[in-house]
């Protein structure tokens, strides 16, 4: 027996047809695209008007707390009031002086500073990544405390301290123009045109002290030649303590200048990394604490840094000092992100993380040195992680930009491949 | 030694042309969807030349003749290009696009019946006098509308899903995203309710009494 509705449907299957009669696809696909477009545009805009929504509301919120939050002021060289703990302001280049009594400046990120009595100085300087006080006369006492980023250098005369996480004093005698730096705990290096463009690297419990030619000669005994050390000129105070930590030692009982029975050379790591000795560069680095060089170094050494580091396979390492390069901004920062892009690459094998990277180098320096290098890593690393249209994209600003580059034939082969 | 395949021989490789075809159509499939992610307007038009045909015949056979049919078309296809990427098997995608289809045809059905039901009217756009214009206006195929109207929703797609477009049971549950159990009785249910419909229309009626029962 059949099934009525079986013929019902048989019957109205060939009445009603298989497709409506009339083909309207064309006026169909035309209206989807219009609808398609039309409902992007406000998806775009509402994402729009929800990205403003939120970068207002955190941009208020940042007012709102950096206005709550006196402790953790930015030393900026815009500003040229320096907040201090005791809702006190000292103002860049404004003297201090402590006649009568010591006087005390106790920075929001814990640093002590103390002017002794009969002493007087400035805050000389002062940026995001240095605060510098210059001691004109008398005795500086710092109690630095450690602080990513920052560093604090102590000017006298012509010699420069530089400091990380430590307490030591500076003394100045501005007649004399004598000068002293006795280190009670951690570790500072001393610079001075009087050096030879030498580092003087001082512990805890050491002390260095510089007086001018005229002076030693007139304070000192008659030593020897290798007892001179210190007390005669200033280039042999430099040249011998850098070169005889004896000889410094036998130069402490000098009346003169008194040099530290340890004072030694800084490590100069730098130099070692420029001659391509990548190897003893580090060792000299580590000597002297990886942290602690990469808090006080400026943004090319952290580079620097980095590149030893990573010819030699260290890619901690190297990671470390090339974020660190980044946080210094600067020229350093897109280089640092570039080398950071070798790394994830060669190294680790993370492809995504070397697209992230060089897209941060091409952002940050669309024209630098290595750009050219940079569009053709990407375009080859996008195509390989089948972003194609991406991968199209860079070849094409390739062409456009490097018409002649040493990767155009591989950005047209590229484009032209179906 | 004879180089003719034996019968077997013939159905075994005719099978493996199937699977050959199944599996190049499920690699274009993947191809198309992957497009789809990268660059949605473009997908959505690849996605449309691929498609229109089976999803216009679905939804005409589902609706019939309907003034509203190019926007039920159009709500298939934005909402495929919407949630392409939630499709867990690229290589299911015919499945997929007939899943949405009858799912949104569903859809508005209720919506309709809703209104029906609450407003008590159906808006009919100008150009739906045009739509019903393509087909010949018989007793037959307006009592048939008619009967097709009194259908709930639910029941009226699974009912033309299996008398018009021939799907079994287990194809009707997988479109429309319910047992298999579900499409029977819901089967079972309309067919009760269309066979009402027929025996109180002269036009349907001689179906029942022509002889023929079920």
């Amino acid at each position: 027996m059949t099934d009525p509705i079986r013929d019902w449907a048989r019957e109205y299957a060939s009445e009603i047809g298989p497709e409506p009669k009339s083909s309207r696809a064309a006026a169909q696909r035309a209206r989807l695209l219009f609808a398609y477009r039309a409902r992007s545009k406000n998806t775009l805009d509402f994402r729009a008007y929800l990205a403003l929504g939120a970068s207002a509301l955190v941009a208020t919120s940042a007012l709102i707390w950096w206005g709550r939050a006196p402790s953790h002021p930015t030393l900026s060289e815009r500003t040229s009031e320096v907040p201090l703990l005791d809702s006190k302001e000292v103002t860049v280049g404004q003297p201090i002086i402590a006649a009568d009594e010591p006087k005390t400046l106790s920075f929001p990120s814990g640093t002590r500073a103390l002017f002794d009595r009969s002493s007087s100085g400035t805050v000389s300087r002062v940026s995001d990544s240095t605060v510098e006080l210059t001691l004109d006369e008398g005795s500086l006492q710092m109690d630095v405390a450690r602080q990513t980023g920052l560093t604090w250098v102590v000017r006298s005369g012509k010699f420069r301290v530089y400091v990380i996480g430590t307490a030591f004093s500076v003394n100045r005698e501005a007649a004399s123009d004598k000068f002293q730096v006795r280190v009670k705990r951690g570790k500072v290096r001393v610079e001075g045109p009087d050096l030879g463009g030498q580092k003087v690297l001082l512990g805890a419990g050491e002390e260095f002290g510089w007086r001018p030619p005229e002076t030693a000669r007139f304070d000192a005994p008659p030593v020897n030649e290798s007892q001179q050390v210190g007390t005669g000129t200033a280039q042999d105070v430099s040249r011998d303590a850098l070169a005889s930590s004896k000889s410094l030692t036998d130069s402490g009982s000098g009346p003169g200048a008194k040099v530290p029975p340890h004072a030694k050379p800084a490590p100069d790591w730098q130099t070692l990394a420029r001659a391509g000795k990548y190897e003893r560069a580090l060792e000299e680095v580590e000597n002297w604490g990886t942290d602690r060089v990469l808090d006080s170094a400026s943004a090319d050494d952290r580079l620097l840094l980095g590149n030893a580091a990573r010819y030699v396979g260290r890619i901690d390492l190297g990671s470390r000092a090339y974020l660190a390069a980044r946080e210094s901004g600067g020229a350093a920062a897109p280089l640092a992100a570039y080398y950071l892009a070798k790394i994830a690459l060669d190294s680790n094998g993370d492809q995504a993380g070397a697209i992230r990277w060089l897209e941060t180098y091409l952002r940050e320096a669309p024209a630098g040195d290595l750009a050219p290098s940079a569009r053709a890593r990407l375009m080859t690393l996008l195509n390989a992680t089948g972003k194609r249209k991406d991968a199209e994209r860079v070849a094409r600003e390739y062409l456009t930009l490097h018409p002649t580059g040493p990767n155009a034939k591989t950005a047209k082969t590229l484009l032209l491949k179906p | 030694m004879d180089p003719r395949p034996t019968p077997n021989e013939s159905a075994g490789s005719s099978w493996k042309r199937v699977e050959a075809d199944i599996e190049r159509i499920e690699h274009e499939n993947a191809l198309l969807v992957s497009r789809a992610i990268d660059d949605p307007e473009s997908g959505l038009v690849l996605l449309y030349d691929q498609y229109s045909r089976s999803v216009n015949r679905l939804v005409y056979r589902l609706l019939g003749p309907d003034a509203d049919h190019d926007d039920i078309v159009q709500q298939v296809f934005l909402q495929l290009i919407q949630s392409i990427g939630k499709l867990k098997s690229p290589g299911r995608l015919n499945l997929w696009v007939r899943s949405i289809t009858v799912n949104i045809v569903r859809s508005e059905l209720r919506k309709r019946s809703v209104r029906r039901r609450f407003l008590h009217f159906a808006p009919k756009s100008e150009d739906s006098r045009d739509m019903s214009a393509e087909m010949e206006s018989t007793d037959f195929m307006s009592a048939s509308a008619n009967a097709l109207g009194k259908l709930p929703a639910e029941e009226r797609v699974v009912f033309l899903l299996y008398y018009l477009e021939e799907y079994s049971l287990p194809e009707i549950a997988e479109a429309c995203g319910f047992s298999t159990m579900t499409a029977k009785r819901r089967l079972s249910k309309a067919r009760e309710r269309f066979r009402r419909q027929m025996s109180k229309t002269d036009a349907l009626d001689s179906f029942l009494t022509g002889g023929t029962s079920a």
